[in-house]
């Protein structure tokens, strides 16, 4: 472990080769362990993962769709005294996001101020039209978030984009942690980790308070089994006790609410939280070849007889030029400065912005406005002429749906490989949820690129994960809790068969004196 | 409960169903022919073809009837939609929309089937691993019931599982009885097959895990009409035919109690009179005539099929828009 050291800041190591204050109690705890002892951790977890059936699911697959989940076992370190400040940084931005939509889709006061341009909103490909006018619950249009950080060298946090569609992951966070507790139990008392599973909790409230009803009918609808978050879909619906529905099994009726084909008949349903995009959402409403959606679920939605999580048309706020506008948004909205920073980023669509761009490309991250995975995106420092070339033009054709950004040199994290540690780098995508209340996962899921060098963590294109540990570094260096010594309660003794029989030669006469007396 | 996820657990249990018995047929088979002579023609592995109902893709693929080929056909071919190998991917398939009804313990039991049993299926396996290899399918199958057994409410979903188990199973004992008591049996014409017809009865039992509860019941000498009494219209064992369709009465009945629905009769008419048709069968005069017999046992899969198609189209259909 002598021999560790990252390229740029890590989650565990300073720059000196100590470990964080908050990393002090699992640092301790590995120097324990050989290069052996972790690959056998390692195989075990494996074959936890295998058991669990944790998976995701690649399409190109043939016949055999769902890989194992890549996982590694080296946890990620966050201190708790840095969480708090990043979770209000994470409320803060999401909070303004919410007030940013519904104001897109009432008043615009925003772009009759001039803070974001008007431009912007006709040339967005996420602004519905159909949802004008509509004032959900709160006024709260993206309940669910998940925001992806990034450590820079500096070793600042910075939000380097913010999914309102249809953010996943949240699954793998917590069997991460299930993972991890069947694979080093032992560190689990020496250290104070915060736990990550009152996050479904926060879920089920969330999506119960969109509905007036003491007791709603929440369903999570989902693409079906061959989608590539679908194990999350599933686990989802199990652990909230919602019917995991696809879009035929839900009918909207002439009373414009909504219902689930059951065994015996009609069911109204109350909340959806969607996993499907808005152009599926409604073949009446968008995409008319949709065959994943619902007829007629926009016109229950908009007659607010059932609540949709997050709401469509959400996404608007989901797009990388909009994202360079949060600070001001935040400012416009909230009137504070933001907590968290943004990667400084530059606008295509501004002609001295995007000549700038044009002239540094090889230094700077490109990224499509509106997609999602890491498609579209150009690696400056790693790229190819050609590539670079292709990028040039894509942006000169369509300049609004480009935006850049420095390299940054993202934090790594201590993973095994072949019974030693070496750096990769990671990023952190906590999720957020907002209704009557905010709230944040504690940590979120880490994400690490399990090839050298590489930054791609994107589990589709050679990721895995970590655990994230939240840790009280104050309470770090506190020896185990105390000895829960001397089980004292005596259980009665299992009865045996000799028991009985002897019992029940005894009890026939016992049993008519009870029947006697009563 | 979804009308979607009813079905397919109802689908599900028939698949596992089918897997289990599927590899005790086959296992007990090949234990049965090793103490027949082998040089006769009609003592062959082409029965279990018939039995599994694949003779059209048996033919199709112009699969070898020997040993290897048949059992190649039955066990690891992918391109025969009701191989061993096939059901597993089916049933793998079905799991990821079943996953939520299902309790962790039942999950992980049936994905272990699927995993090992894919891995291992594979062609050409030497008599003795194949012979392992459907051991585990019954065993593990004994896990899978076990499960279900001890793990899951008495929900809707675990009636329609129960329901799919039950149809199976009577249908398989059907399809047992049929080829092995009718076509394996050329007693007629060739009469050095005689001595080894109790042979051949001992083995239709034990393909229903029935011999030992034969025994110990019936108290007799394997023998024809005995034997396709006890497996069809005795009430206390679980592969018998009668057993099997209480079973589901009782399980339709439950399902409509819980449903409310008053629009419903809480039983299906064609089930109530298979089950009288079987109780009042003259099987002293079925068991003599193995005409007769494959007649009524055609009328007896029939029927299984008018009631599957009754319990399809009572739940599971995407039901029309009338408000409820």
């Amino acid at each position: 472990m002598t021999k560790y050291s990252s390229p740029t800041s890590d989650e565990v190591f300073l720059s000196d080769g100590s470990p964080r204050p908050a990393a002090h109690a699992l640092i301790n705890y590995l120097s324990q362990l050989s290069g052996s002892d972790l690959a056998e951790r390692k195989r075990a977890a494996e074959l936890s993962i295998k058991q669990m059936g944790i998976t995701f699911t690649v399409y190109s697959d043939g016949g055999n769709i769902d890989r194992d989940w890549p996982f590694d076992i080296i946890p990620r370190v966050v201190d708790a005294e840095e969480w708090d400040k990043i979770k209000y940084g994470l409320i803060q931005r999401l909070e303004a996001l919410n007030c940013f939509i519904n104001d897109l889709y009432n008043d615009q006061q925003i772009i009759a101020d001039g803070v974001v341009p008007a431009s912007l909103l006709e040339t967005s490909c996420n602004f519905r039209e159909q949802c004008r006018g509509h004032k959900p619950r709160y006024g709260v249009w993206a309940h669910i978030c998940g925001s992806d950080l990034v450590r820079d060298q500096d070793d600042v946090m910075y939000v380097l984009e913010d999914n309102l569609r249809v953010p996943s992951g949240v699954s793998y966070m917590i069997e991460n942690r299930e993972v991890m507790k069947r694979t080093l139990p032992e560190v689990f008392s020496s250290c104070q980790i915060l736990p990550v599973d009152d996050y479904v909790a926060n879920l089920g409230q969330m999506l119960r308070s969109l509905s007036e009803e003491s007791e709603p009918v929440l369903c999570v609808l989902t693409p079906g089994v061959y989608n590539s978050a679908y194990f999350e879909h599933s686990f989802l619906a199990r652990e909230l006790g919602a019917e995991l529905v696809e879009g035929r099994d839900l009918v909207v009726d002439t009373n414009e609410c909504v219902y689930l084909r059951n065994v015996d008949g009609l069911k109204k349903v109350d909340v959806i939280y969607r996993r499907i995009d808005d152009e599926f959402l409604d073949p009446e409403c968008f995409n008319p070849e949709s065959t994943l959606g619902v007829p007629g679920l926009m016109r229950a939605w908009r007659a607010g007889n059932v609540a949709i999580a997050n709401a469509p048309g959400a996404g608007v706020a989901d797009d990388k030029v909009i994202y360079s506008y949060v600070p001001d948004i935040i400012r416009y909205y909230l009137k504070e400065e933001p907590l968290i920073d943004n990667v400084p980023t530059y606008r295509c669509e501004d002609s001295e912005q995007r000549q700038f761009v044009l002239d540094n490309i090889e230094k700077l991250v490109v990224k499509p406005a509106n997609e999602s995975g890491g498609y579209g995106l150009l690696i400056g420092p790693h790229s190819t002429e050609e590539q670079r070339a292709e990028t040039r033009a894509n942006i000169l054709a369509d300049p609004r749906n480009y935006v850049a950004q420095p390299t940054l040199a993202i934090s790594t994290s201590p993973t095994l490989v072949d019974e030693t540690l070496v750096p990769r780098h990671v990023d952190l995508r906590p999720f957020i949820l907002q209704s009557d209340v905010t709230t944040v996962t504690t940590g979120g899921l880490t994400r690490v690129a399990l090839v050298e060098g590489s930054l791609i963590v994107n589990s589709s294109q050679g990721g895995g994960s970590k655990d994230t540990w939240v840790v009280q570094s104050g309470a770090a260096s506190a020896g185990p809790p105390e000895n829960r010594s001397g089980a004292t309660s005596v259980q009665s003794q299992s009865q045996t068969q000799a028991q009985s029989q002897k019992q029940s030669n005894t009890r026939p006469q016992s049993s008519i004196t009870g029947t006697g007396q009563s | 409960m979804l009308a979607r996820v009813a079905s397919n657990l109802f689908w599900l249990n028939r698949y596992l169903q089918r897997v289990e018995n599927t590899s005790r047929l086959i296992r007990v088979h090949a234990n049965l022919l090793m103490d027949l002579p082998s040089a006769n023609p009609a003592v062959s592995w082409l029965p279990l073809v018939s039995i599994t109902g694949s003779d059209q893709a048996f033919n199709d693929l112009g699969t070898t009837s020997d040993e290897t080929g048949i059992c190649n056909f039955l066990i690891s071919d992918l391109e025969n939609p009701g191989s061993l190998a096939s059901n597993l991917n089916i049933i793998n398939a079905n799991l990821r929309s079943t996953r939520d009804c299902m309790s962790t313990d039942l999950y992980e039991a049936i994905k272990s089937l699927c995993n090992q049993g894919r891995t291992r299926a594979i062609k050409n396996l030497s008599t003795n691993s194949r012979q392992d290899l459907l051991k585990f399918f019954e065993l593990q199958s004994h896990v899978i019931s076990g499960a279900m057994s001890s793990t899951i409410s008495r929900d809707t979903g675990y009636l329609f599982l129960q329901a799919g188990g039950l149809l199976e199973r009577a249908d398989m004992t059907t399809r047992i009885l049929d080829v092995h008591a009718a076509n394996l049996l050329p007693v007629d014409d060739i009469s050095d097959l005689v001595p080894f017809e109790n042979l051949q009865w001992v083995s239709v039992l034990r393909s229903l895990s029935a011999f030992q509860m034969y025994m110990k019941h019936v108290r007799k000498p394997v023998n024809g009409s005995d034997a396709l009494s006890f497996l069809l219209q005795n009430k206390q064992l679980p592969h018998a035919f009668l057993y099997c369709l209480h079973g589901l009465t009782h399980c339709i009945g439950t399902i409509e109690s819980n449903n409310n629905n008053a629009n419903q009769p809480n039983e299906i008419t064609e089930l109530g009179n298979l089950i009288e048709q079987v109780k009042h069968a003259d099987i002293a005069v079925l068991a003599r005539n193995k005409q007769l017999l494959h007649e009524f046992i055609d009328q007896l899969q029939v029927a299984l099929i008018d009631i599957s198609g009754t319990i399809a189209s009572r739940y599971f259909p995407p039901l029309d828009l009338k408000s409820s």
